[in-house]
């Protein structure tokens, strides 16, 4: 009987299949075999890992990158496959929640890159380059670390987000049976043993070997289960990779065991080795195996043997031509390149680094050097390596880079010597601008919370941003004004008085000032690694000028307690602001801060501290501090918009029409800032049920179409709808619809009762009864009722009311 | 999941632009319907959706008589949903035909009998990606036995109903839910229809049946719930005038979704009512159920992220 083969091993009669080369047909069933284990591996690894970035890494490195034309061409197969990639499509992570990741992985390779790399100084001969590659190997490929990370014990909070919810492990699982039953079948219609087939306990095992945190043990359970997986060359590569991490071990802790060491680097050299030739090309992007290719590179150049060099070159081009273009692998080989003093091939990859923006600031600088150093080795190339920097600009940020010599002369050592400390300089001064712009933002943060707690504009039921807080010129003349109007009116004067009484402006200043003194502690102690107290002694605080201002303050503060506080005292406590009695300790702090850095010359340093103040922004969640840094010079020139043609000059009336424009944009930014603060749902009571405001345009429109022509006419006459609410009620009670226009609103009522209620109500003429909940119509001395609810916050709609009473009726200000 | 009714072709007065622009604006992916009378009103219904875009199944039970005789429909957005399909050893693939159930196993110690009127029972997948398969058992519970009109003081029927969910939840439920078929993909199995019965919480005035069911399913002890607790059908008569106070025309909460709590712990179901009668009628509930129905639709949402 004539098996059917189709696939790898070429059809034919018997007379052919004999004379073919035995070995080449047990190599192609292996290959099959191997195929069908990867898919089978990959689907478990998904379901044993239960997280949603090795779903995305499996089918981005394994399942969506399959080499089709070596694989076995079985229909069933195919169209499993092609299943289990829709359903990973359908759970996979969004595109931002990746790039968040991939960002976190960048960041750990430079920290690594920067602590392994040594000072840039001038070097003549020789390789500026010898350092030890053990820390890059450790962080490894963004495909290996994320797993290390995974065996840690790691019980971030963030973990939570990436869990791989139950329903998609159940379909998951239901794919794999489909998967193995698929395999189980070919392995009969190929004709491999079965025995090359792992099956789904042996793939169990695996991963919770793989998972397993201490490396001694897994190697030694791997190894235990070295005969199942002769048709499954990755398995070669983690034992090789366990093998390393045992060595490591050996190398950093306290009782170095030499022999154990190189015991254990052969095994991996020995894995290693196996693995590279037992590989088939499977996959079009083997990541497997350009990993493989790297670590057996750091091994040999860690170990320094004497013909390593070559080799070491060898796997490096082996692991580029592998990756095709995957960025994390192409930045350890560049890295590698320049430990073996290869610079043609580490220019290459570290130009193609920064123009696809990896790490690009750490490679630009990398690449900067390197050009450099070519330009001091051979001055012949002085002239194509200036090309080069002048392109790299582009790319990159100049000053970020190592400045450029003019010419070819300057290439000594004074010379570059004098662009490095050029260099260092500049990125000094790059620091320093941020430092400073930090603690700049940490006072203002202070600053507002302080005049925050003192000072409420008059009606505490005014919204008002956190610039009318600062203490800059503008917000304190806002102030002024507010509060001399607030003072003509005996009662919020002296509900304010009390307010102030209440607070304590003494107990308020105390915490503040102890607040911004812990930050700052807390900055320079991450940042410059120092006390505060080193930089600028907290004595300073309580100087002659403040000692001045408290006693100002005190002196106020009776008048506050016996009530003698008048419009002119409220003036004289606004000129002791917190900003002043801050100033000068903060002045001073700055200073010695700026000057410690100035201080540090080594480049490893000046990168940690700008890697610190970007995590302490993060954690205090600041803007980063390049933007805390643009800020301020946004601040300082607003970018006027010109205004090419007036139009409505043409036009009758073009003054109202501006206004009109204006107020009801003012109008829209109220009521949508009050949608977006869900003051409308109280804490307690149903809130959320039949209860809509919206400023949404689309279903303004939808609600429009919805009214009989009557109303539409009617409502049309008061202008555009700016917001729409409704309340639906109980199934016995009217509903209610809000319409809110420019200058009132329109009560529309309606239900399975009787008449419909359609009322048009002013702004000005609303109020509101606090004890019923209740806002009613005063028209001409008479109340009516518009609306009422126990579970709306109805006060929160009040408040609305008025902002927009404000704004309606206010004149426009330029 | 609408509930429609019309006699014969001839006697065609439900609004057909009204129910396809409630299956679309809804955006819904299978509808299942009761008390189709004939499958002309399905494809009726079917060329006004668009038959590039929608397909539809009807059956009827073979009834014991007049009362009982109506059918079922499915009806699924072809883009989204198709029936199962098995694919077999040989690589041919067989469709699941939807068919009336009437292959279980009743326990007679347990007082079960078969079904007065048998459910409707398909299979579909989705076409999204996700690999997973729904189970529907559309069924309509027999209202009484007889002619009766006095509905809240005819206990035999209501009894009569309460036994026919208990057959439906203890005896057909698990057969279906558990059954195999050839493709691996998890099943999530839903009883819904017109059960004549209410939910307590519904605030309707008697009939009703337990929002929980415990089930014993071969040791295990499954638990069904049963959701949606709108009132669904609207008033028959005058009884009040629409311009009273305190009037509304909605009657019984009739229309539900069981599944089993566990097995859809890890989805997420939400079950609504779309008030066809607010929307589209202009609250006119006379008008409802002459063009459209005698009861409103009701959706079961499913998240399977």
């Amino acid at each position: 009987m004539k098996r059917e083969l189709k696939g790898l091993i070429p059809q034919g009669d018997e007379k052919t299949i004999t004379n073919q080369n035995v070995e080449q047909i047990e190599q192609d069933k292996r290959k099959a075999a191997y195929a069908l284990n990867l898919c089978t591996v990959s689907v478990s690894q998904i379901i044993d890992y239960e997280d949603l970035n090795i779903l995305e890494q499996e089918y981005e490195m394994i399942l969506n990158n399959l080499n089709l034309e070596n694989f076995p061409k079985d229909e069933a197969l195919l169209s499993i496959l092609k299943q289990l990639l829709d359903t990973i499509t359908f759970f996979r992570i969004y595109e931002g929640d990746k790039q968040m990741l991939d960002k976190k992985y960048q960041h750990k390779m430079k920290n690594a890159i920067w602590s392994a790399i040594p000072n840039f100084t001038f070097v003549a001969g020789g390789n500026p380059w010898a350092f030890a590659v053990s820390g890059i190997a450790a962080v490894g490929m963004g495909y290996m670390n994320y797993r290390k990370e995974k065996a840690k014990i790691s019980l971030e909070k963030e973990e939570a987000q990436w869990q791989l919810q139950k329903s998609a492990i159940e379909q998951f699982n239901g794919l794999r049976r489909e998967l193995f039953d698929t395999a189980w079948r070919l392995s009969d219609k190929y004709g491999f043993k079965d025995e090359y087939r792992l099956t789904e306990k042996q793939i169990s095992a695996y991963n919770r070997i793989l998972m397993d945190p201490i490396p001694l043990r897994k190697y030694e359970r791997l190894k235990a289960i070295e005969q199942f997986f002769y048709a499954y060359p990755p398995y070669w590569y983690y034992l090789g990779n366990a093998a390393l991490d045992v060595a490591d071990i050996y190398n950093n802790s306290e009782y170095r065991d030499l022999e154990a060491i190189s015991k254990y680097r052969s095994f991996a050299e020995e894995n290693f080795s196996k693995f590279l030739t037992y590989d088939h090309s499977l996959l079009r992007t083997d990541y497997i195996r350009s990993s493989c290719c790297l670590e057996y590179a750091a091994l040999l150049l860690e170990s320094n043997k004497k013909d390593a060099s070559q080799r070491v070159k060898d796997l490096i081009a082996n692991a580029i031509k592998c990756s095709s273009d995957a960025l994390d692998v192409l930045q350890i080989c560049a890295l590698y390149s320049l430990r073996i003093d290869d610079k043609e091939i580490a220019q290459r990859l570290l130009r193609k680094l920064v123009i696809e923006d990896f790490n690009t600031i750490t490679n630009a600088q990398l690449l900067s050097y390197v050009y450099l150093n070519i330009a001091i080795e051979n001055k012949k190339l002085f002239d194509k390596a200036s090309a080069n920097y002048k392109e790299l600009i582009q790319f990159a940020d100049g000053n970020m880079l190592i400045p450029w010599v003019e010419n070819v002369d300057m290439l000594n050592e004074k010379g570059v010597t004098n662009l490095i400390t050029q260099f260092l300089d500049k990125q000094k001064e790059r620091i320093q601008k941020q430092f400073i712009a930090v603690v700049d933002k940490i006072v203002e943060m202070h600053t507002i919370e302080y005049n925050k707690q003192l000072f409420q504009p008059r009606n505490d039921y005014y919204l008002v941003e956190d610039s009318f807080y600062l203490d800059s010129d503008e917000s304190i003349n806002n102030r002024k004004y507010e509060y001399s109007i607030l003072s003509q009116n005996q009662t919020e004067w002296s509900i304010f008085i009390n307010n102030l009484k209440n607070k304590n402006i003494a107990l308020v200043l105390d915490n503040q000032i102890n607040k911004v003194l812990w930050l700052l502690s807390l900055l320079v102690s991450q940042a410059l690694k120092r006390d505060i107290e080193k930089i600028c002694s907290v004595d300073k605080l309580i100087c002659s000028n403040n000692v001045g201002v408290l006693q100002v303050i005190s002196k106020l503060k009776t008048k506050i307690d016996s009530d003698k506080f008048d419009i002119d005292n409220c003036y004289a406590l606004f000129q002791c602001s917190f900003t002043y009695i801050m100033s000068s300790y903060i002045f001073s702090f700055k200073k010695e801060a700026v000057s410690k850095i100035a201080e540090k010359c080594n480049i490893n340093e000046l990168i940690s501290i700008e890697s610190e103040l970007a995590d302490f922004c993060k954690a205090q969640k600041f803007p980063s501090p390049e933007n805390l840094c643009e800020e301020e010079s946004i601040r300082t020139n607003k970018e006027i918009k010109r205004e090419f043609i007036n139009v409505l000059d043409y036009f009758d009336g073009s003054d109202d029409i501006r206004k009109n424009a204006k107020t009801e944009q003012e109008l829209i930014n109220r009521l949508d800032s009050f949608e977006k603060s869900k003051k409308l749902y109280n804490s307690e009571g149903a809130g959320q049920y039949d209860v809509e405001f919206t400023t949404d345009e689309e279903i303004l429109v939808k609600q429009r179409n919805k009214l009989s022509k009557k109303d539409l006419t009617n409502i049309t006459r008061y202008g555009n709808i700016l917001a729409y609410f409704h309340d639906n009620k109980a199934w016995y009670n009217r509903y209610r619809d809000l319409y809110f226009f420019r200058k009132g609103l329109v009560l529309l009522s309606s239900g399975a009762i009787t008449t419909k209620i359609f009322e048009y109500f002013d702004y000005n003429a609303i109020g509101y009864d606090s004890s019923d909940h209740l806002l009613f119509a005063d028209i001409n001395g008479v109340k009516s009722e518009i609306y009422s609810s126990d579970s709306v916050n109805v006060r929160a709609i009040y408040e609305l009311i008025i902002e927009l009473r404000k704004v309606s009726s206010s004149k426009p200000t330029d | 999941m609408f509930k429609f009714s019309f006699q014969s072709d001839s006697e065609i007065r439900k609004d057909f632009t009204v129910l396809s622009r409630i299956i679309r604006d809804n955006k819904f992916d299978i509808i299942a319907l009761q008390e189709v009378f004939s499958p002309n009103a399905l494809g009726r219904l079917l060329d006004y959706l668009g038959r590039f875009e929608w397909d539809g199944v009807w059956d009827s039970p073979t009834s014991f008589s007049s009362i009982a005789a109506e059918g079922y429909g499915f009806i699924w957005n072809k883009k989204r949903m198709r029936l199962a399909v098995t694919t077999l050893p040989d690589g041919t693939e067989k469709t699941f035909r939807p068919h009336i159930y009437n292959q279980y196993r009743v326990d007679r110690r347990l007082g079960q009998t078969q079904l007065i009127r048998n459910p409707y029972y398909a299979r579909f997948e989705p076409l999204d990606g996700s690999f997973c398969e729904i189970r529907l058992i559309n069924t309509h519970i027999m209202f009484s036995k007889g002619n009766s009109t006095n509905q809240l003081f005819d206990i035999g029927a209501v009894i009569m109903r309460k036994r026919e969910f208990d057959i439906l939840t203890q005896a057909l439920y698990n057969t279906i839910s558990d059954k195999r078929y050839g493709n691996n993909r998890p099943a999530y199995t839903i009883i819904l229809g017109d059960y004549n019965l209410n939910l307590r919480t519904s605030g309707a005035a008697g009939a009703f049946l337990n929002e929980i069911v415990t089930v014993q399913d071969k040791g295990q002890i499954k638990r069904l719930i049963t959701v949606q607790d709108k009132l669904t059908t609207l008033k028959a008569n005058k009884a009040g005038s629409q311009e009273d106070y305190g009037f509304s025309y909605w009657a019984n909460n009739y229309d539900h979704f069981t599944y089993d709590i566990d097995r859809f712990s890890s989805v997420s179901a939400v079950s609504s009512r779309i008030n066809t009668v607010k929307d589209y009628c202009n609250d006119d509930y006379e008008l409802h159920r002459k063009t459209v129905s005698d009861h409103v639709p009701i959706a079961l949402k499913l998240n399977l992220k």
